[in-house]
């Protein structure tokens, strides 16, 4: 038998990496998205799970997949996911 | 002046403890010790004919209680105010906002519900504890008690989804903190 899903509930994301890279403020993505900075900063702090849409208006964004932004268990840092599997 | 500058003025000595989850809870508490203070005294004041001793603090008590319940409410006026009664979707608020909106109207509900239910026993118990006295309900006292009553019920049903939504919302965040530095530029 498969195991069982973790039910914690919690998404892990990358926003807030995301948008430091690209220089942008919370309001300025909030804009972007079209939610309030609030709701930004509640999912970069993991207050806040997105619904199914904003994820994926939020993957479409930076133009990633959404895999790459959200995730069940907590997220590696980019470099390490990307060189790290190199070695 | 717009209302949200208006409210901006009014409120920036206090909204450092509005914009977290731990001070907004105290001042619901307070809210509603002081709106329980205030209405207990003023019906206080109706059951034993006019005691003045009970007047003034039962006002006091309400007025602070309104002008807590003001504050929050100005808070939750983007969220809170969008819609009681709509049915479709407000495009000024977001799937959060609304999510948090109706969780609120939830708990609002089931913590009217719950005092409803208390309020009838302990209606109840006052009758029984009035019989056992030999006392006959006067119209004083079913004034008394009616006034509690009704202004439990006029401030509670409006005031308890704003007091929802600032007990459950979490801390608040920086509009455009967190914004990283340009890179520099080499010396050479």
């Amino acid at each position: 038998m498969a195991d069982r899903v973790n039910a914690s509930g919690k998404l892990h994301n990358r926003i807030a990496v995301l948008r430091a890279e690209r220089g942008l403020s919370r309001e300025a993505l909030a804009d972007a998205l079209g939610v309030s900075y609030q709701t930004i900063g509640y999912m970069e702090r993991g207050d806040y799970n997105p619904s199914l849409e904003l994820a994926f208006r939020v993957a479409e964004y930076f133009g990633l997949p959404i895999e790459a932004i959200f995730a069940r268990a907590p997220l590696r840092p980019m470099s390490e996911q990307l060189y790290g599997e190199r070695r | 002046m717009n209302p949200s500058t208006c409210y901006l003025k009014l409120t920036s000595a206090v909204r450092s403890t509005l914009s977290t989850r731990a001070g907004r809870r105290c001042w619901v508490v307070a809210l509603y010790a002081f709106l329980l203070g205030g209405v207990t005294g003023l019906a206080v004041e109706f059951w034993f004919h006019g005691s003045p001793l009970w007047l003034f603090p039962g006002a006091v008590a309400m007025s602070l209680a309104l002008v807590l319940w003001f504050l929050l409410a100005c808070r939750a006026v983007p969220t809170i105010q969008s819609n009681m009664f709509e049915k479709s979707d407000n495009p000024l608020i977001d799937e959060r906002q609304k999510g948090v909106r109706d969780r609120a109207y939830r708990q609002a509900y089931h913590v009217v519900s719950v005092l409803a239910f208390l309020s009838l026993l302990a209606g109840f118990r006052i009758l029984v504890v009035m019989d056992h006295f030999r006392e006959l309900m006067t119209p004083r006292h079913f004034l008394a008690l009616s006034f509690l009553y009704a202004t439990g019920v006029m401030v509670l049903m409006p005031s308890l989804p704003s007091a929802c939504l600032a007990w459950i919302e979490p801390d608040d965040v920086e509009p455009s903190n967190s914004r990283p530095e340009a890179a520099r530029v080499p010396a050479r």
